[in-house]
């Protein structure tokens, strides 16, 4: 087990530093002085001159990258072209809310996903299959600023039971669950009606191996069968589909953020873009990356623990 | 044979599964018995029904895909076709057990074989895990696994074939059962370690005085391991006896065809034989027999419906044919079977 994850993380190596050379390579190669954009068309050339001493993009390129990566690695991303705060510092104070959004609605979308998918595949062309089947496909289909909308009109306009503005006290545990529950509900559903549709599938493929045939024929109770038999072995394309699920509602958790008003990564990444905050953006981009290296390693760790025979390969 | 109750007695059995909404018979009207201590061996090609009788007897021949529709199956004298599933489950793996053709997929990859062995104990017999983990430790020996104290921990794509073929073994025999039923448990092995595997079943009826129901389409398996055989085709058992007449004197079109199909190492050059046409699907059967049109000897009478009537003293065949020939081949067949 031990060299199993030692394997994985260094593993993980290699992935990092190409995403840093990639992130490096696509700054560089957009077209237009990175000076230029950043003081405007009207600065003088002395001006010019100097950010670019202060940014290093007079030094040779390979000077540049081993600068870029070192401090890369070490967490040093620069600082904001516009607040002058270090990147580090502005991603820290969102990042809170990025994860409790990500796991509230990743968490809600395994609750709802994994029964409702599992009674499905029970229910075989069944009236409950068919609605759940119905219910996900309507689940996949409803954009988060539709569905995140209608939330907002009945739960915070109608009934008033959740605040419609979601910036949360981080210090207050309460009110950081209390405002999260509306945008993970309109995040997780969407999550949920994926997991609904992967683990249906995975648990009829399950189902119908040689293995469920030879449990129930020493005599295992059919819920077992079900529960330990079938749903372990159908677990493992379920947490492949939730790591890379999660990758995407990191990444896509900026539409929730601005129809609920949340601070949080997304909405960062937006004001960067809008500001061309260009140093911003290249730190972002590095943070992005790392989390979703961090989830998939995570991901194969799961896998290792759940499946005997990837810790052999 | 004395008057207890026969280990496992089945009496027109007759399985139905859903074609295009129609029902229609896989196994038609099978009835036979099975001693303690005895081996039969259901014999026939592929799609003959050979499994679907195993299965039905095993009570996993489930609406809504398949239903055993008529006949009775008697477990130790207790009649258990139509039983509920809740029963169900208390007899498989308890009362009678089944090892699976095909070990590569027949264990659970995220399980530890000795856990999987452990679960009919602690399911049937109430034992606690650890006292089912030494049990099993007990049966890994029993079935010849090195190492089993350690091997007990290990998952099945650590084991070779005829290994995991063990473990299916001594995941059937934890609960000591009465009927064995062993659908191919050696097809899918080399035939050396196919050999262990028939030496280690023989021996383990001995040693625990099951009855087995032994299936296989291999001839020369049947000649190790069978007390006595029935040929099944198309759903049906054509032909029954102790294995020493049926390859004395094979009566039945079929199973003659069988014998001929088998390649003989002492004859260089032979071309294959084979049995010319189909089995007839399960959606045109004829109402005669269902060989008819693959018989060399087809004549008037195949068409009507052909019953099982004796050639011997204990050897049956379904053919008009075989059965209603001269006296004097009749008495000939009869006079082998009492040797």
């Amino acid at each position: 087990m031990i060299w199993f994850v030692a394997k994985r993380l260094l593993a993980a190596v290699p992935t990092l530093l190409a995403v840093l050379t990639v992130v490096f390579i696509i700054v560089r190669i957009v077209p237009g002085d990175p000076a230029l954009v950043i003081l405007g068309d009207q600065a003088t050339a002395e001006a010019a001159a100097a950010l670019r001493t202060r940014l290093g993009l007079d030094q040779p390129m390979w000077v540049q990258y081993w600068t870029f990566v070192s401090n890369a690695l070490t967490g040093n991303f620069g600082a904001s072209l516009v607040t002058g705060r270090p990147i580090l510092e502005e991603v820290g104070a969102v990042l809170p809310h990025t994860i409790d959004l990500t796991l509230a609605s990743m968490v809600l979308g395994v609750v709802v996903g994994v029964p409702v998918g599992i009674w499905a595949a029970l229910h075989r062309n069944r009236a409950i299959d068919v609605a759940a089947r119905l219910l996900s496909l309507l689940g996949l289909s409803f954009p988060v600023f539709v569905s995140g909308i209608y939330l907002l009109l009945l739960f915070g306009l109608h009934w008033r039971l959740f605040p419609v503005i979601g910036n949360a006290d981080l210090s207050d545990f309460g009110d950081r669950l209390h405002k999260v529950v509306l945008p993970a509900v309109a995040l997780g559903l969407t999550m949920a009606a994926y997991i609904t549709r992967v683990t249906r599938s995975a648990m009829l493929h399950s189902l119908g191996e040689d293995y469920i045939r030879t449990a129930r024929a020493k005599g295992v109770p059919w819920r077992r069968v079900v529960w330990v038999h079938g749903l372990r072995n159908a677990s493992l394309p379920v947490v492949t589909v939730v790591g890379l699920y999660v990758g995407i509602l990191i990444g896509n958790s900026v539409l929730t953020e601005i129809v609920f008003n949340r601070p949080g990564l997304g909405k960062i990444i937006v004001g960067a873009l809008n500001q061309r905050d260009y140093a911003m953006l290249q730190g972002l981009m590095v943070i992005y990356c790392f989390l979703i290296v961090v989830v998939n390693l995570v991901t194969d760790l799961l896998y290792g623990v759940m499946d005997p025979r990837v810790k052999q390969a | 044979m004395m008057t207890a109750p026969a280990a496992l007695a089945v009496e027109d059995l007759r399985t139905e599964f859903r074609i295009a909404g129609t029902w229609r018979s896989a196994v038609r009207g099978v009835s036979f018995s099975l001693a303690r201590n005895e081996t039969l061996a259901l014999v026939g090609e592929s799609g003959c029904g050979k499994s679907v009788t195993a299965l039905s007897i095993m009570g996993l021949v489930q609406p809504p895909l398949g239903r055993v529709a008529g006949g009775k199956i008697l477990l130790e004298g207790q009649e258990v076709a139509g039983l509920p599933e809740k029963q169900w489950e208390k007899l498989r793996g308890d009362r009678i057990g089944m090892i699976f053709q095909e070990p590569m997929t027949s264990l659970n990859p995220v399980m530890t074989v000795g856990d999987q062995v452990a679960e009919a104990l602690v399911i049937h017999k109430g034992l606690s895990r650890a006292a089912a983990l030494e049990k099993a430790r007990a049966l890994f020996e029993e079935v010849k696994i090195p190492s089993a104290a350690t091997r007990l921990r290990e998952y099945p794509h650590q084991f070779s074939g005829g290994m995991r073929q063990r473990v299916m073994i001594a995941m059937a025999l934890a609960c000591e059962p009465a009927v064995l039923l062993a659908d191919e448990p050696t097809t899918a092995l080399d035939v050396t370690i196919q050999a262990q595997v028939l030496g280690l079943l023989a021996d383990l009826r001995e040693r625990h005085g099951m009855a087995v129901l032994f299936i296989t389409h291999n001839l020369g398996v049947v000649a190790q391991i069978a007390d006595r055989v029935a040929v099944m085709y198309a759903g049906q058992i054509v032909e029954e006896g102790p294995v020493a007449n049926i390859f004395a004197g094979p009566a039945h079109p079929y199973t003659r065809a069988l014998f001929a199909a088998i390649p003989r190492l002492d004859q260089p050059h032979q071309a294959l034989s084979a049995i010319p046409g189909r089995v007839p699907p399960l959606d045109a059967m004829p109402v005669g027999c269902a060989f008819a049109s693959r018989c060399a000897d087809k004549r008037a009478g195949c068409e009507a419906p052909q019953v099982l009537a004796h050639v011997g003293a204990a050897h049956r065949v379904r053919c008009h044919v075989a059965t209603g020939a001269t006296a004097f081949e009749a008495a000939g067949v009869a006079a082998q079977d009492t040797r």
